[in-house]
């Protein structure tokens, strides 16, 4: 018996330039860096380090004049059949679904360990974290794939890959999927009630958000470099959003209010004029204290200026004065510039060597502005255009808009300003297709159908999944 | 007295005696049932008696019949005699009865014409049986033998010697000794009157290959059941000099080196092979890495360790005593889940006791390449095809003016003299040598061997070279000879040069009205147009010309330790212990003046770029753990022989390499002058796996006629799963040796006669190590604020496992009139499940594969082995040899991802652009496809009935049967198979007063291939480079006209047809060897013990059905060598 274990032992051999699951999840380290894989693993070119920000999700969105030789020329089009918009498909779902792979894997490898193998509240962070990251891309696939939540919520469209498994993933509906998503960020939630740092007042300090830790003790980098990530705030957030697209507008308010009424007690904060007009070296290209949730990816420069250099990969803004129609818009004065051929481009993730850049946002506090004026409109009117106002303001841009608005007018009203405001940030598309409105391409309108407002799925889910994808036939 | 006995009449019978004989030999070929018969031939008071097992009664009852002789007995007292088998001729009566009788209680006596038998008294018994032999039997050195077996001829009784050599026996009176023992030769001594008989046993060197080695025991081959093909070294050298593993291919047809009509003789090039066809879908460009994980390589054993490929590549054959080929699941089920693909043993020499002896061998070659299978145009035919072709035609006239021009120089050349025959620039004449020194001497007790060699084996290729050093030193220690202590200690070292020279295929297209050398005797690094171009015609010597070069090279030491304790004359304890380490170094430079950097990259701040240098370092050692107790008794006519053993495994390699950028010029090469480093992190690869395996062998065999083989083994391997961490493997075997049963004794003609048959279930797991874990990688160049990412690599399989083969053989040996003519026929059927492979997953699942046990492939054939000796006398020896494999190769089951490569397969060839490099079409090849059914060799194209007469196109047959002109991937077909039907050796062998000559041929007949030469250089050609002759014969013009070959002015890419697919039928004469031994008589003068002159002549010709471009990258040679062997 203690034979065959220790010949056991001394068949597990564990590669050195790699690392195996068992070895990596034997030391808490291991836990943490496999965290930081995930997160990391975001901030591929496949997903939000490109295409499902500033990248192919925003060419949907009509932002970008593309030249016919741009590789995402077809994908302007929304020909889904081409074989390049194919290939990125592809890649956006694989890599979505491999960062999956990877929190699924950490949160069983949490689960068989026992808590006191971890420092205090280590599992419950990891554990939230780890299921914040699983629901907010599967959210993203579904919003990017699914009909939206108005066509048909009980058709089967995507899996959700809630295991680490080579088991085929059950295709659920909309509802079903919305439903664990949801799960996920209620349990992520309940995890870092009350025990989340940054309830502490040392992440009040706007200034402190991010630079924030804990130096003489050295061993916490891991807890105090939190305020990106997806914590307790975020997952408000991102629950907010959830609720929202399933127009499910109480909940929504209730959360987006909830952040809202944090700028209270001192957390987040509008960025001001002066942090936007600050030299290059120092300006705030990602109006970073009012982020919630962004990735950590200094690369995003390197990437950019690539993309910037040639015709065919560069992102030129389609009529950037149909977008901000006031010239006095610090969006427009502050964050877009001429790049080196004289073309205007966001300088979101430019190669201006801001120190406050290298971050890619994923959830922003204006988002949440327009979620709580969306959802409180048709109760309370007022505080929704409030909403707006106060947004507005803090953009440099004057709103005075009617009590006597209709819901429709106001959505428009937002649709404008979320259109000046998410530039670069892949949330336009989504907003288009949640509200069945024209996609705005410079001062044109393009109306899509319901089927084209969903990618389709790549073909091998569809050949090795055995998918079905009734719910696009019945879009059409 | 009359009460007594009875009188026996007799009685006539009507068969004739010929039948009678004829039946006999039939049924015994056929049924190998017991006969009960019996010859009986009396002439002139003498007799010929010929049974077989039968009763004594029916003996005397043929004898009768058969003569005038009256035998009297007593029933009563013939019943519980054994049966008896007789054969002689020409003898008297009373030895018939002496034989008759011997070891029974009765006697008797003749008088006249009557024979009467009756009971011994008791004395008559006591006497007998007290008759006790003893004696002592030792080797020619005076060694007493242990474990020599003593028979009585024709009895049961036996025993066997003890520790020093010493026997005791009982035996009737005139009895006959057997003296036996493996590795000897063996001795009879009648008794007579003697006590004591002492024997020198002489080793038995023509029999050696009656013991087959398995590198863990050695079993003597009447008591194997398994397959296994006995090599010793004299033969291996008069195949080949210095490549073990070409020379394999003679002396099994099973073996076979897959051709490779790139690499050709490239010396630094390792050959793929296999034995008995594919068992796993191997990828079909082959690196050197690659053949760390082939699926469809055998295990090789030296010495009693496993060790890669590359090591015998770079062996030394003089240190090579014996290789043993073991094929099925009998010889092979030790080795478990290394035992699927055939193991190849390997045994080196150990030192002779002695005084010390010396042994030089030197060897010299020659190479002289052969080009025989390039048939290409001259400056003039090809300037010549080039104006027909249209090529110095433009309807723009400036260009016209232009192409002219170029047409005039080149004209200008060829008047001028300008003919150059590339293919022969790179080529040289290279004489290569070997020399090896072995020392060896000692006492009984201590013994030591040195051995050195080196081998310089320069390549045909200019520059291109491998040579190897070899040492080694054995020490072995045996107190009296209870523990043998013997200690290996090798070093090797082996340095690769490619050749600077670059690709032959960039000399065979080179055009041939180019001059190498400008008017000022300068290289030319381009040939320049007047016609604008974007094709680059550099002059393939220029890059020769700088101090470009790549290489590798290793050091490798080796110990071997092993401990021998012969307990007694039934156990044995063996334990080996094995430790190597190997070094290996790659490095590449590039010459920043070479043409590649002709580019505008590398203008401006590019500058900085040119050159490169690549390094490569690895380290991989290997630890090798056996111990193995054995345990063999004899009760009576049983013996049982039973070996266990165990038997640990690591191994580890470790890799780091990097580039780097930049060299000012081409003689500051050392890296510290680089710019830069070509990526922004080094490489590297680290592996360890490990194999912890436990053995049983159980051999039985009874009177040594009929034999039981059971092995089991338990394998647990790192590389499996962490479920399914265990394997068990085993084999079961019978079989008859036919020749030991009386019945066949009889039959003089047959000397050996043996059935046999096995099966078992064999594994491999020719896999990377960690295919079966979840393996996280950190990421390299990004960290996320406060601590490194780590990502997972792929998706792991714990329920990962072995490849599973499941084999059974069957075999059949039968050996007439003393060996002068032999016969081996074995028939297999191989089953390989559980094949790893890719599948294919959903997306979803976050990984595109993962490796599980899906697929399975099947293997049946058979082989014949043919020798005999066609004269045999005093002074002449003539033997021929002839081997003949057959083997099917079929699919049965594949994994969803080999299904998705075959769709897109069909989907690229279809989807395929017409691709022009420079205008030219860049030809399309068959792809390799795994359909079920099918064979993974198997050739698929679409059907093409030719072309037609009428419009020179091609006509294909659509999956339906409809005739088209549209080519279709969905519509190919099997169209061949590159494996051959039958494939096998043929030889010969002559001895003459110390000459000896050898001849050996390998032939293969049935299989296919797809005659690239015809689309890549003909149909297709690119006419701005050289073609084949036969670019413009046969090409279609006008209507009406036949050819092979399309229409002239289609210049549209040719698809994959079955136009292109040749039967391939293959006949190389593949070494000549021709030796001179000198006589002891002139040696003695020289104070020498042995010289040899040898002369060896390698791949002397070859012909084939097919005219096809061999050796594109590396051409191949043919080989010369005169060797000389010195002992004193």
């Amino acid at each position: 018996m203690i034979l065959a274990t220790s010949c056991d032992d001394w068949l597990d051999t564990t590669p050195k330039a790699q690392v195996n699951s068992d070895k990596l999840f034997s030391t808490e380290t291991g836990f943490e860096d496999a965290l930081y894989g995930v997160y990391t693993s975001l901030t591929s070119k496949n997903t939000y380090g490109m295409n499902m920000t500033y990248g192919f999700m925003d060419v949907l969105a009509q932002y970008y004049k593309m030249d016919n030789s741009h590789i995402l020329y077809e994908a302007s089009l929304y020909n889904y059949d081409n074989s390049k918009v194919k290939d990125v498909i592809e890649s956006m779902w694989l890599t979505s679904y491999n960062t999956i792979a990877n929190c699924d894997l950490l949160l069983e490898n949490l689960e068989k360990k026992d808590d006191s193998f971890f420092k205090e509240n280590y599992k419950e962070i990891l554990t939230a974290e780890a299921l914040a990251v699983r629901a907010y891309v599967h959210f993203d696939l579904l919003r990017a794939f699914a009909p939206a939540w108005r066509n048909n919520p009980d058709v089967l469209c995507l899996p959700y890959a809630d295991s680490y498994s080579k088991k085929i993933h059950k295709q659920k509906t909309t509802k079903e999927f919305i439903n664990l998503v949801i799960q996920d960020l209620m349990k992520a939630k309940e995890l870092l009630d009350k025990i989340d740092m940054v309830f502490s007042d040392d992440f009040k300090n706007v200034n402190n958000i991010f630079y924030y830790h804990y130096q003489s003790d050295i061993g916490k980098e891991f807890t105090s470099y939190r305020s990106y990530r997806l914590n307790y705030y975020a997952i408000n957030a991102l629950l907010a959003r959830v609720y929202n697209y399933m127009g499910d507008k109480e909940k929504a308010y209730k959360y987006a209010k909830y952040i809202i009424n944090l700028q209270k007690d001192g957390f987040y904060a509008f960025t001001t004029e002066s942090e936007l007009s600050a030299e290059l070296k120092e300006r705030d290209i990602v109006m970073q204290n009012e982020l919630l949730f962004a990735l950590n990816y200094p690369g995003v420069h390197d990437d950019w200026y690539k993309n910037d250099v040639v015709n065919s990969t560069a992102f030129i803004i389609n009529g950037i004065d149909d977008i901000y129609k006031i010239s006095d818009d610090f969006r427009k004065t502050y964050l877009t510039m001429k790049n080196s051929k004289d073309k205007t481009i966001s300088i979101k993730y430019a190669d201006i060597d801001s120190e406050k850049g290298g971050k890619v946002p994923m959830i922003r506090l204006s988002e949440m502005y327009f979620i709580a004026a969306e959802s409180i409109f048709e109760t309370n009117k007022k505080e929704a255009i409030d909403y707006l106002s106060i947004l507005r303001l803090n953009r440099g841009v004057n709103s005075e808009i009617s009590e006597t608005i209709s819901y429709e007018d106001f959505v428009k009203e937002l649709t404008i300003e979320a259109r000046r405001e998410f530039i670069g940030e892949g949330q336009m598309f989504y907003w288009y297709k949640r509200l069945s409105l024209p996609i705005d391409r410079a001062s044109d309108k393009i109306d899509l159908s319901d089927a084209q407002f969903c990618l389709p799925l790549p073909d091998t889910e569809v050949e090795f999944g055995s998918r079905s994808e009734k719910y696009l036939e019945n879009l059409k | 007295m009359g009460n007594y006995l009875e009188f026996i009449r007799i009685l006539k019978r009507k068969n004739s005696r010929i039948t009678k004989t004829m039946k006999l030999i039939t049924l015994f070929l056929l049924l190998g049932m017991l006969q009960v018969s019996a010859e009986v031939n009396a002439q002139k008071g003498k007799l010929d008696v010929k049974v077989k097992d039968v009763a004594l009664s029916e003996l005397l009852w043929q004898l009768q019949e058969n003569s005038k002789i009256v035998f009297i007995y007593k029933t009563d007292d013939l019943k519980d005699i054994r049966k008896v088998s007789i054969n002689l001729k020409n003898t008297t009566i009373s030895r018939i009865m002496s034989i008759a009788l011997v070891g029974t209680n009765l006697t008797y006596s003749i008088e006249n014409n009557v024979v009467v038998i009756k009971k011994k008294t008791d004395a008559q018994q006591t006497q007998q049986e007290r008759h006790l032999i003893t004696g002592k039997i030792i080797d020619k050195s005076k060694r007493p033998l242990p474990g020599v077996t003593v028979r009585v001829k024709g009895t049961i009784i036996g025993t066997s010697t003890n520790m020093d050599g010493e026997y005791k026996i009982k035996v009737p009176e005139n009895s006959i000794l057997v003296f036996s023992m493996v590795g000897m030769k063996t001795v009879e001594e009648l008794t007579k009157d003697k006590k004591v008989i002492d024997v020198l046993l002489e080793e038995d060197v023509a029999k050696l290959d009656d013991v087959v080695v398995n590198g863990y025991f050695s079993r003597s081959k009447d008591n194997f059941t398994g397959n296994a093909v006995i090599i010793d070294r004299e033969d291996l050298k008069k195949v080949s000099s210095n490549n073990l593993i070409t020379a394999l291919q003679i002396f099994d047809p099973s073996f076979r080196i897959k051709e490779n009509v790139d690499m050709g003789s490239n010396p630094n090039n390792l050959p793929d092979f296999r034995i008995r066809g594919n068992s796993g879908f191997g990828s079909e460009a082959l690196s050197e890495s690659n053949l760390k994980n082939n699926p469809n390589l055998p295990t090789f054993i030296l010495d009693g360790y496993e060790v890669r490929v590359e090591k015998i590549f770079d062996l030394d054959m003089d240190r090579i005593k014996s290789v043993t080929i073991l094929k099925d699941a009998s010889a092979t089920a030790i080795y478990g889940s290394r035992a699927a693909n055939g193991i190849v043993v390997i045994t080196t020499k150990t030192p002779k006791e002695g005084e010390i002896r010396v042994s030089y061998n030197a060897r010299f070659s020659v190479e002289a390449p052969d080009l025989s299978d390039y048939n290409l145009l001259n400056a003039e035919e090809k300037l010549q095809v080039e104006k027909d072709a249209g090529l110095y035609e433009d309807d723009d006239l400036p260009t016209k003016q232009k192409s002219l021009k170029d047409y005039n120089n080149r004209l200008r050349n060829i008047r001028k003299g300008v003919n150059t025959y590339w293919l022969s620039k790179p080529l040289r004449v290279p004489c290569g040598q070997t020399h090896s020194l072995y020392l060896e001497g000692g006492d009984k007790s201590a013994r030591y061997g040195v051995d050195a060699s080196y081998n310089l084996s320069p390549g045909i290729m200019k520059k291109s070279s491998r040579n190897r050093f070899a040492l080694g030193f054995l020490l072995s220690y045996n107190l009296n000879d209870k523990l043998l202590f013997k200690n290996k200690l090798t070093i090797n070292k082996v340095k690769s040069k490619d050749s600077p020279y670059g690709d032959f295929s960039d000399y065979a297209k080179a055009n041939p009205y180019n001059p190498i050398y400008n008017d000022h005797g300068d290289i030319i690094k381009i040939f320049r147009t007047n016609v604008p171009t974007s094709l680059r015609f550099p002059n393939p010597l220029y890059e020769a010309s700088l101090n470009n070069r790549s290489g590798s090279e290793y050091t490798e030491w080796t110990d071997n330790f092993n401990f021998d304790w012969f307990i007694n004359n039934n156990f044995r304890f063996k334990a080996s212990l094995s430790y190597s380490e190997k070094n290996t170094t790659k490095e590449t430079f590039t010459d920043p003046k070479s043409a590649r950097y002709n580019n505008s990259k590398y203008e401006g701040d590019g500058l900085l770029k040119k050159g490169r240098a690549y390094k490569y370092d690895e380290k991989s050692s290997n630890l090798d753990l056996n111990v193995v107790f054995s345990y063999k008794k004899s009760f009576g006519k049983h013996f049982i022989n039973t070996v266990i053993g165990t038997n640990i495994i690591e191994s580890n390699y470790s890799n780091e390499s990097y580039s780097v950028i930049g060299f000012p010029s081409g003689n500051l090469d050392y890296i510290s002058y680089a710019n830069e480093f070509e990526n922004k992190a080094p490489d590297g690869d680290e592996g360890k796996s490990r194999l912890a395996g436990a053995f049983l062998n159980v051999n039985y065999s009874m009177n040594n006629l009929y034999l039981l083989d059971l092995s089991i083994r338990m394998d647990g391997s790192s590389k499996f799963g962490s479920k399914k961490r265990y394997a068990p493997f085993w084999s079961m075997g019978v079989s008859w040796n036919l020749h030991n049963e009386q019945f066949v004794k009889e039959i003089e003609f047959i000397n050996r006669l043996k059935i046999s048959a096995n099966l078992g279930e064999l594994g491999k797991a020719s896999f990377s190590p960690y295919e079966a874990q979840n393996v996280y990688e950190f990421y390299k160049n990004q960290s996320y604020t406060s601590g490194l990412g780590a990502c997972l690599m792929a998706l792991g399989n714990e329920d990962l496992k072995w490849e599973k083969t499941r084999t059974t053989d069957i075999n059949f040996e039968i050996e007439f009139l003393k060996g002068l003519f032999a016969l081996k026929a074995s028939y297999y059927l191989k089953k390989t499940n559980d094949l790893l492979s890719d599948i294919t997953l959903p997306l979803s699942n976050g990984f595109r594969t993962y490796k599980d046990n899906m697929g399975s492939l099947e293997n049946k054939g058979y082989e014949l082995n043919l020798r005999g000796f066609v004269f045999r006398n005093e002074n002449v020896i003539l033997s021929l040899f002839g081997t003949l494999a057959h083997n099917k190769n079929t699919i049965k089951k594949i994994a969803n991802s080999l299904q998705s490569y075959n769709d897109k397969v069909d989907y690229d060839q279809n989807n395929n652009d017409v691709e022009r490099v420079n205008g030219q079409i860049v030809t399309s090849k068959p792809k390799i496809q795994f359909k079920e059914g099918q064979s993974t060799t198997a050739i698929y194209a679409v059907k093409s009935l030719g072309i037609n007469p009428i419009n020179g196109k091609e006509v294909f047959v659509d999956r339906n049967g409809n005739i088209t002109y549209d080519w279709n991937a969905l519509d190919k077909i099997v169209c061949g198979d590159t494996e051959p039907d039958f494939s096998g050796a043929l030889g010969l062998n002559a001895d003459y007063k110390g000459f000896n000559l050898n001849m050996s041929f390998m032939y293969k007949f049935g299989g296919q291939v797809y005659n690239q030469t015809l689309v890549d250089r003909v149909e297709n050609a690119n006419l701005n480079w050289n073609v084949d002759h036969r670019v413009y014969k046969g090409r279609w013009r006008n209507p009406g006209d036949r050819t092979f070959f399309k229409d002239i002015k289609d210049n549209t890419r040719t698809e994959v047809s079955t136009r292109f697919v040749e039967d391939e039928n293959v006949l190389q004469f593949q070494s000549l060897s021709f030796s001179y031994t000198f006589p002891k008589n002139i040696i003695k003068k020289l104070s020498l013990e042995r010289l040899k002159l040898t002369f060896l002549m390698e791949d002397v010709f070859r012909f084939s059905s097919v005219k096809r471009e061999r050796g594109l990258s590396y051409p191949f040679a043919r080989t010369f060598n005169f060797g000389v062997q010195i002992q004193f």
